[in-house]
């Protein structure tokens, strides 16, 4: 065998895998009355608000069911887990209708990743389709069908069924089971929001189903951080506010004294007699308190004690 | 056109409001576009609150949903006549729901309609005894 042969042959092998690889399958048995259409169809629920969305848009694929009521649909799915809706409709509806909460509710949920082999097993149930039926895949399907019947139940009480989500969204291994569970949630005291907080720690937070979760539960350290940051900026532009208000007021302060009489306040304020001011500038003592009386004029003091309420001003530089 | 739809839906409010019984209602768009709540007062005691609602849509969007007064969805559907190749494609839902011991206080319906062409009828039944 030429290398140009085995090559094209691993090359079609690879592309074989990948095909099967980006699908997912789900087959099983539907025994329906003349009154519905022998077809299933698929949706891909991208966003959990979809769910009972009736939309073309959404649909990925389709497959006749047969004579016998076997169906095998084929479908694209991703490395992640996602959510599918499986519906069935009567003859002459349009193929984008939903009936929702009776009997004849003609949908299910399922979760399939790529190459998920999934089974739709009638229980003989009273109903058409029941999302019990469902089976195969990863336990997410068991969890979703446990979820999805607990939402559902009248028997539950509301303040217990709150609870029940956040266990469940707390217990389940299926980021979407989880996810939804914590996005039907409704009416939250503080203490139970807060236990959605800790379990949404553990989520992977570019998992978009949970985009609006997250957001809502967007970690409150970020504002604190931005009050905190706001609150150093305002410390920092007060104390910058009250240095350049006292430079002002130093350089008003002495621009009121001569040179020679800053000079001697300076000397005053170390605590320099007249005596010693005077020698220290080789000047008269009579000229020393001539200059002194001026600065208690001219900063209306009536003694050196007065003084040293200026003496910060002085200091600054 | 619009202006009668959204009249016709306050009229609807208003019939709501006053706590009726049973509700069987219709309303017609022609490429209209309205958004409107409707109050529906649950008083204590209700045992039970069917609703039947049904949506055909032959252009558009069109969106029906009911919450209860915490805010705890329970029910409702959305419909685009629009399929992925952008054709137009009519769109059906059909609810029908049965609360059990309804939350008392004040439900919201929730309709959305853009440049929709269709009708929406809604049955709704309360049971207090």
């Amino acid at each position: 065998m030429s290398k140009k042969t085995i090559s094209l042959i691993a090359n079609l092998l690879i592309i074989g895998n990948l095909a099967i690889g980006q699908k997912a399958t789900i087959s099983g048995c539907l025994k329906l009355d003349s009154t519905w259409v022998k077809k299933v169809y698929i949706s891909l629920v991208s966003d959990f608000n979809q769910m009972y969305t009736a939309s073309q848009k959404l649909m990925v694929a389709e497959a006749k069911i047969d004579s016998n009521g076997f169906f095998k649909a084929i479908f694209p799915a991703a490395e992640n887990e996602s959510l599918y809706r499986l519906h069935i409709i009567k003859n002459g509806d349009p193929i984008s209708t939903l009936i929702i909460g009776s009997r004849e509710e003609n949908h299910i949920f399922f979760i399939s990743r790529q190459s998920d082999l999934l089974e739709l097993t009638l229980s003989g149930r009273d109903r058409v389709l029941s999302q019990q039926d469902i089976s195969g895949g990863s336990k997410s399907n068991k969890e979703l069908n446990y979820f999805l019947t607990a939402l559902k139940s009248d028997e539950i009480q509301r303040e217990s069924l709150k609870d029940l989500l956040i266990d469940i969204a707390d217990s389940v291994t299926s980021p979407v089971v989880g996810l939804l569970a914590m996005h039907s949630t409704f009416g939250l005291s503080a203490k139970q929001k807060n236990r959605i907080n800790k379990i949404l720690s553990r989520y992977d937070k570019s998992n978009s189903y949970g985009s609006r979760i997250f957001e809502e539960y967007k970690p409150a350290g970020n504002t604190y951080s931005v009050v905190l940051i706001i609150l150093i900026l305002l410390v920092l532009s007060s104390y910058m506010g009250i240095r350049i208000f006292q430079k002002r007021k130093s350089a008003k302060i002495k621009s009121l004294l001569s040179q020679r009489e800053a000079s001697i306040v300076q000397l005053m304020l170390e605590g320099k007699s007249n005596k010693e001011i005077a020698s220290t500038f080789n000047i008269e003592l009579s000229t020393v308190k001539t200059h002194v009386n001026n600065v208690y004029a001219k900063l209306k003091i009536g003694d050196r004690k007065e003084l040293h309420k200026y003496e910060h001003y002085f200091k600054t530089k | 056109m619009k202006n009668c739809v959204l009249i016709f839906g306050l009229w609807v409010t208003t019939h709501f409001c006053i706590g009726q019984e049973r509700l069987d209602k219709t309303i017609h768009f022609m490429d209209s576009t309205v958004e409107y709540d409707v109050s529906l007062k649950i008083k204590k005691g209700t045992k039970e609150v069917n609703f039947l609602v049904v949506g055909f849509l032959e252009n558009g969007e069109l969106s029906f949903n009911v919450s209860d007064p915490e805010g705890k969805p329970e029910g409702g559907f959305e419909l685009y006549a629009t399929g992925e190749d952008g054709n137009v494609s009519p769109g059906r839902g059909k609810m029908t729901h049965t609360v059990k011991v309804p939350y008392p206080g004040t439900w919201t319906v929730h309709i959305k309609a853009s440049k929709a062409t269709g009708n929406l009828s809604y049955k709704l039944n309360m049971k207090t005894q």
